[in-house]
């Protein structure tokens, strides 16, 4: 799987991400891929950032930027940190990669004080209508991977992230939409959750109180 | 004298010399004093005004503190020799053990750094060990030498740091053993290492690993020629115990795919087997006679392997506290972790444990593994990936 690719076409959604954190701020980016986040949050932001990583090629290219990675499974690394550790915790384009996305979604729910989740939307009319003419799993620009050989194995659209948060009682604080024209991704307005090809959401749950 | 005419290496630190640093001796773990002691240590490049660009470099097993560059001695012996293939030979054996990584312009930058390295306490390559003499009899301790911990030879490392007029080190740095020092340098002494770099190391020996320290020691003790350790002066010395010993530890530094691939079941020059006892039979068998044979000819003292793993064996980053992670409390160093796939010395799930308790204590962690065949021999061998993350670490962590 190409995962260079993916994360060089997903770096024009990074500014989106960036607006919604608050600088001088802790931050721990879960599936950094090569730091290129990280590296703006440092530079921009002035955060204090931590990364996890499970491929080594991508950890070396973020230890030799200078950053502070955790080469592992994201569970393995996050289990270290304490109760709302970090301000925000990121899960950029990760979630519909991993083998238990609900379980690392409650895991980033509680070292992270607000999680920024950002993913393909599988629901966009664009990947609608793909299936629904060819009848056979769609490739976009978004989505380039043939089925049998990509690193996205849980897809899921903007209702079903919606119902997941339902689900477990997950406070969705921002969401917004964008769609990649050209080289670069746009924000949209109208009816975005069903024309997103790409979705950012900004959630939190507080602890649950222990008796 | 130009060193690249002569060895054909470029950057090279050059002629170097061994310094002696003598002082009173310390209070070791075991609750004695013992004293004097003797630390063999070199330095390359020089101390900047505030002295803060130091970086010790701590060695494995049997190491020394010859680090980089060459011994006056040694490089008339280079240029003395004429045969091509000899000098080469030569030039790769005399030159310090991390030359690749000590100099300038490289990572361990001698234009910008001051690095040292030192011999540990109980080694024998010019610090006080069981072959130097005891002032109070005159002859060799041998095994009345005391018994020493890691913390003791890192507490002679901070005397010679403190004689040297460095408080606090930039960066500490090591491999396999000496990754063990890094350890506890950062746990005894917080304030000092501004940053650590420790390879395929362990803060706790595991008991596979004991097992082989206490056979290897056996193997050393049980030689016809030990004498209870005062085989000093002896015709015979104890070459078998201390080559089998040596044997054991090279098995572990391969691992199984690169004994596949190097050797594999092949004979040694020679399309079937002789079935005696008087040849050898397998490559494998060849290679690991050679390194016994080549330990025993450097003449590395057989009482010193027997210090230095019951060091290995006692360590313990913990010791002194309830958890791994409270004992790193304190320290204010960053740090940069690796392991390599196949090491099975100290192997990936051991690294991560130390690294796991540096994240709970809430330390700055780089941790990766470095993907290779070569087991724990890769810390000398996967240079250029690991020379890449040395290098930018220090230079995009450090301050100076």
């Amino acid at each position: 799987m190409d995962n260079f690719n993916s994360e060089r076409f997903f770096t024009d959604t990074y500014k989106y991400l960036l607006n919604y954190i608050e600088p001088n701020t802790k931050v721990i980016d879960l599936g950094c891929g090569t730091g290129n986040l990280m590296e703006l949050l440092e530079k921009d932001k002035n955060c204090k950032v931590q990364g996890i990583e499970i491929e080594s090629p991508l950890v070396q290219k973020c230890v030799n930027k200078g950053l502070f990675v955790y080469n592992g499974d994201i569970m393995e690394g996050i289990t270290d940190f304490q109760n709302k550790r970090f301000d925000y915790a990121v899960l950029s384009n990760v979630l519909q990669a991993l083998d238990k996305p609900k379980e690392v979604l409650e895991e980033a729910l509680r070292v992270g004080k607000k999680v920024i989740v950002s993913f393909p939307n599988f629901g966009s009319l664009k990947v609608r209508l793909k299936l629904l003419f060819s009848g056979k799993m769609p490739v976009t620009k978004e989505l380039p991977y043939t089925w049998y050989d990509t690193p996205n194995i849980h897809f899921f659209t903007v209702f079903d992230f919606k119902d997941l948060c339902k689900e477990m009682n997950i406070e969705i604080l921002d969401e917004l939409y964008l769609t990649k024209t050209g080289n670069d991704f746009r924000r949209l307005h109208i009816f975005p959750n069903i024309r997103g090809d790409f979705a950012v959401f900004v959630v939190k749950r507080e602890l649950p109180i222990e008796e | 004298m130009n060193i690249e005419e002569i060895t054909g290496k470029k950057n090279n630190i050059g002629i170097v010399e061994q310094k002696i640093f003598s002082f009173e001796g310390i209070t070791l773990d075991s609750g004695i004093f013992f004293g004097p002691i003797d630390v063999a240590y070199e330095t390359y490049g020089k101390l900047n005004e505030d002295h803060s660009n130091a970086i010790l470099v701590c060695h494995a097993l049997t190491g020394d503190e010859h680090l980089a560059g060459y011994h006056k001695e040694d490089l008339d012996a280079i240029i003395a020799e004429q045969d091509p293939i000899q000098k080469k030979r030569l030039v790769r054996k005399l030159a310090g053990w991390w030359d690749d990584m000590i100099g300038p312009g490289k990572p361990f930058d001698t234009d910008k750094y001051f690095v040292i390295g030192s011999n540990v306490l109980t080694g024998c390559h010019g610090t006080t060990g069981p072959s130097s003499i005891d002032p109070k009899t005159g002859k060799p301790y041998g095994l009345r030498f005391p018994i020493v911990t890691m913390c003791d030879m890192v507490k002679v490392q901070k005397k010679l740091c403190e004689h040297l007029g460095i408080e606090k080190l930039f960066c500490v740095v090591g491999g396999s053993y000496g990754g063990m020092h890094v350890l506890d340098w950062t746990v005894h002494y917080p304030d000092c290492v501004e940053l650590a770099i420790i390879i395929a190391s362990t803060a706790q020996v595991s008991p596979q690993a004991m097992a082989f320290d206490e056979i290897s020691r056996r193997a050393i003790m049980n030689d016809p020629y030990f004498n209870h350790g005062d085989y000093y002066g002896q015709d015979k010395q104890p070459n078998y115990g201390t080559q089998t010993a040596r044997m054991i530890g090279h098995m572990q530094y391969l691992s199984p795919e690169a004994m596949q691939l190097k050797w594999g079941r092949k004979l040694q020059d020679k399309d079937k087997p002789d079935y005696s006892w008087d040849c050898v039979e397998y490559e494998v068998e060849s290679y690991l006679n050679y390194q016994g044979k080549i330990f025993t000819e450097r003449k590395f003292d057989a009482n010193s392997y027997l210090y230095i793993t019951k060091a290995m064996d006692y360590f313990d980053a913990k010791h002194d506290f309830s958890s791994l992670a409270k004992a790193f409390k304190a320290t204010k160093a960053k740090f940069l972790c690796i392991s390599f796939s196949t090491d099975w010395l100290f192997p990936t799930p051991e690294v991560k444990s130390f690294v796991k308790a540096l994240r709970r204590a809430g330390k700055d962690v780089a941790y990766t593994e470095i993907e290779t065949d070569k087991g724990h021999d890769a810390f000398l061998l996967e240079f250029d990936t690991l020379s890449k993350l040395v290098k930018n670490y220090i230079e995009k962590n450090g301050d100076i």
